[in-house]
Order: structure tokens, then sequence, then C-alpha cells
């Protein structure tokens, strides 16, 4: 096996599943998490060396999904968001989920980025490619508009 | 210095996706991966050769010779002038025909044990507004949760359908209704043992199970008609026709062909409008299993007669 492919191997096996938890939080369906971070680890093993060389890739397959899922959010039909209506603490995350998925996209990447993967201010600046400050406001708009949502569903986050 | 309800909302995030639907196929990704790049190198390498076939062309023209290497080379270059013309799409591992697509759809349908299945639909009648109904069906027992309505109008059913020792079909069935917070539960009998041998594997559920693609599948002739985007899925639409009639349109996922919608038309002699089912395979946590196998009565609700 080469050692491109022993790296990759590697990196994909540890990373595999965060990165779908990410990709399920931002389009709100598992098929569709699984298809982004597939085509999302197969440009990165396309040009491994090059995310080798960016020193850090995690940071820069975390880049490479969040431009593929602009991509798909772009395209004319968006998953629609699922809504089971069971009477616990089920429901009430689902009612979150749903939420998130009203949210737009910009907001939903900082609020699973800051919230999700723990980034913080900077590095989400950073994987959005946007002002520290604007992160702050695009995650206080985000809460805003969840606590709105769920109050509205009589729950509270 | 994260706030409490900062806090609280990363915990949620983490309930929410602490469910594995599955691991990723990494040898899979890595074999797309490399074909990828091999056609990479080969758009890239092709762009080569035609820079050389013009020049090749360039010096043979001006020593008016036309040699063997020049022609094809020359034709290379008047074909493709970046080179990127030259490389025809990769073509599809497998030709997708009715056939194919058919056989996965019900290959597909025959093998749902791992998850549980989630079918959105409307109801369907001439002059009453349509009402959403949302469907949760355990495909190991065949299990389902029917949850309609909100407010008032509320209620959740749920329906549990078996042969017993004697092969007479049972089924027990739960309803709580939210707005005047009562419930029922009746356990109905079928009118005598079944004839002939008792079907395999559980009874009931509502979803693309292999008896009900192969019922869609049988009721006419397939079409394929496109490759729209459904729910955040690349799909193929099968339209199945009876005659000239469409009698349902069938969305598979393209990868894994699990069916994602279904439309049931009722033909130019009814007046009913279609009824349009989109599914979601969502992974078996154990408490969405618990919950769609168990009804839950809220506390403080009544009981009473069926159908009250």
């Amino acid at each position: 096996m080469s050692g491109r492919s022993e790296e990759f191997r590697e990196f994909a096996r540890d990373r595999g599943w965060p990165l779908q938890q990410t990709a399920y939080l931002l389009c709100g369906d598992w098929h569709a998490a699984q298809d982004v971070v597939q085509e999302t680890l197969i440009k990165a093993y396309r040009h491994w060396p090059r995310v080798k060389r960016a020193g850090n890739p995690d940071a820069y397959v975390r880049g490479i999904l969040l431009n593929e899922v602009r991509d798909r959010w772009r395209r004319p039909e968006k998953a629609e968001p699922a809504v089971p209506d069971a009477s616990d603490d089920i429901a009430r995350r689902d009612r979150l989920r749903q939420a998130l998925l009203e949210l737009p996209l910009q907001q939903r990447m900082t609020v699973v980025l800051r919230y999700l993967e723990d980034q913080t201010q900077v590095e989400t600046a950073k994987l959005l490619g946007c002002s520290e400050g604007t992160v702050k406001s695009q995650s206080s708009r985000a809460l805003g508009t969840l606590r709105t949502f769920l109050t509205r569903t009589e729950s509270k986050l | 210095m994260k706030s409490p309800e900062e806090i609280r909302l990363s915990h949620d995030l983490h309930r929410i996706v602490d469910v594995r639907p599955g691991d990723l196929d990494i040898d899979a990704i890595e074999r797309s991966g490399q074909r990828q790049r091999r056609r990479g190198l080969a758009v890239r390498g092709l762009a080569g050769v035609a820079v050389l076939g013009v020049a090749v062309v360039g010096s043979l023209a001006a020593a008016n010779h036309s040699g063997t290497a020049g022609r094809v080379a020359g034709q290379a270059a008047a074909r493709t002038p970046t080179g990127k013309a030259a490389v025809q799409p990769a073509s599809p591992a497998n030709v997708e025909t009715v056939a194919y697509v058919e056989k996965h759809i019900a290959a597909t349908a025959s093998n749902l044990d791992n998850y549980l299945v989630k079918s959105v639909s409307n109801t369907s009648s001439v002059g009453t507004p349509s009402v959403e109904i949302t469907i949760w069906t355990d495909p190991r027992t065949g299990n389902t949760m029917l949850q309609q309505g909100s407010g008032a109008g509320r209620l959740t059913y749920w329906e549990h359908d078996y042969f017993d020792s004697d092969r007479v079909l049972q089924s027990d069935q739960t309803q709580v209704n939210y707005g005047p917070r009562t419930w029922w539960k009746y356990d109905m009998q079928g009118d005598g043992p079944v004839q002939g041998p008792v079907p395999s594997g559980p009874v009931g559920g509502d979803y693309p199970g292999p008896a009900q693609v192969k019922q869609w599948l049988d009721s006419g002739v397939g079409k394929i008609v496109g490759h729209p985007y459904v729910d955040g899925h690349q799909t193929v639409e099968l339209s199945i026709s009876a005659g000239s009639v469409e009698v349902h349109a069938i969305f598979a996922d393209v990868h894994t062909y699990q069916v994602v919608r279904s439309i049931k038309y009722f033909g130019p002699q009814s007046d009913a409008p279609p009824i349009t089912a989109n599914y979601q395979w969502v992974p078996r946590t154990s408490a969405m299993v618990k919950l769609v196998n168990n009804p839950v009565i809220p506390a403080g609700f009544t009981q009473v007669p069926v159908g009250d």
C-alpha cells in the first residue's frame, strides 16, 4: 500500500465520523451527509499532497466539506426538514434540528462549527472566510432565531 | 466562556448526532479518488499531446511533409485545442436500464432491517382538504406509529399486526387524542384462519418494503423519465404505466436505490388528487425503536371506548 494510501486511510478512519456529524447538522439528512463526506474525502484523496502541505489536514478537509455543502445548497431542491412529533426529549431535539435547517446556511455553519465542533471564534472565522465580528453577530442572530423557533413550538433551549 | 444557553445548545447538538448510521466505505472512496486522479492526469497528458501536436503540425507544414505522426497529432490538435475536449466523460460502470433500476430497487427493499422508515404523505379525497400524515415503520416488526394533525386535532396511533398461533390475523391498535386528552385501545381480529401459508416475516407496515415495491413494479410498465433531486437525494425517477395511464412514480436514490418518494395516481376516471409519500431511512436509535413499537400514553389522559 502506498504512503498516500496509508495516510489517507488513517485520516478517513479517524475523521470520517466527525465529518459526517457536521455534515448531518448542515444537511439535515444522513444520506446527504454521507454523500457530502464521501465527495469531500474523494477530493481530499485526489489532492492529498496539497492537503498535507497545508499543515492542518483537518482544517483543510473541513473547508472542502463546507464548500461541498454550499454547492449542494445552491442546487434547486433542498433537503426538507423532518418532522417527528414524539412527546419527549427526542421531539425537542428534533425541533432543534428543524430549526437549524431553517437558518441561513452561513449562520448554520457558524452554529455547527462553534457548538458541535467547539471551534473558537477565531478558528470559525478562518474556516468561513469572514471576520470574528461576523462570527459573533452570526452566532448571536442564530441563537436568537433558534430561541424564537423553539419557544414558538412550546419548548425552550 | 459559553452561556448556559450555549452549553445546552452544544449538548443538544452532540445528542442529535449521537447516532452512527453506518461506516464510510473507505475502499470505495479511495478507488473513486484514484479513478478521478487518473482521469485528471489523463486530461493533463492529452493537453500536452495537443500542444505538442500543434508544434509538430506547424513544423511539418513548414517543411511540407505529412507523416503519420503529424497526421495523428494534427487530428488531435484540431479536435482538441485545449486538450480537454478530447476526454470523454467516464462511461458509467453500469448502463442504467429500467430492468437494472427495478432490480436494484427490489434488492434494496429486501435489505432494510438496519433502518426505521419515516413516510410523510398526504391524504387524497375529493372535496376535503388534504392532511399530512407521518408514519414510522419498523421493518423488523412491521409495527407502525402514525402521527397526524396539530393542536386539538393532533393524534398518534400505533398498530401491531401479526398472525396468532391459530393463523388468525390480529391487529392491536392504540390511539392517543391530544385535544380531548383521551386514548383508546382496540384489539381487532381477522374473520378466521388465513387460507394457505401464513406470510413469513412481519405483517403490516406502510413503507417501500419488498411487498410494496413488488406491487408497484408489477402494476405496469416502467420507464425512466429523469433524475431529479428529491429531499437532497439525486434520484432516478421511474414512471409506471398500465396501458397509457401512469399509475405510479417512484423516485429512488441513484447511489443506494432506496425509494425516497412515491406518487400514486388515480387515473383520468377519478377526481382524486395523487398521493405523494416521501420516505426517510432513519438509523435505528433505541429511543425511536422503542417509541415506534410501544404506545406511549401521556400522563393524565383518560381511556375511552374505541372511536370516541
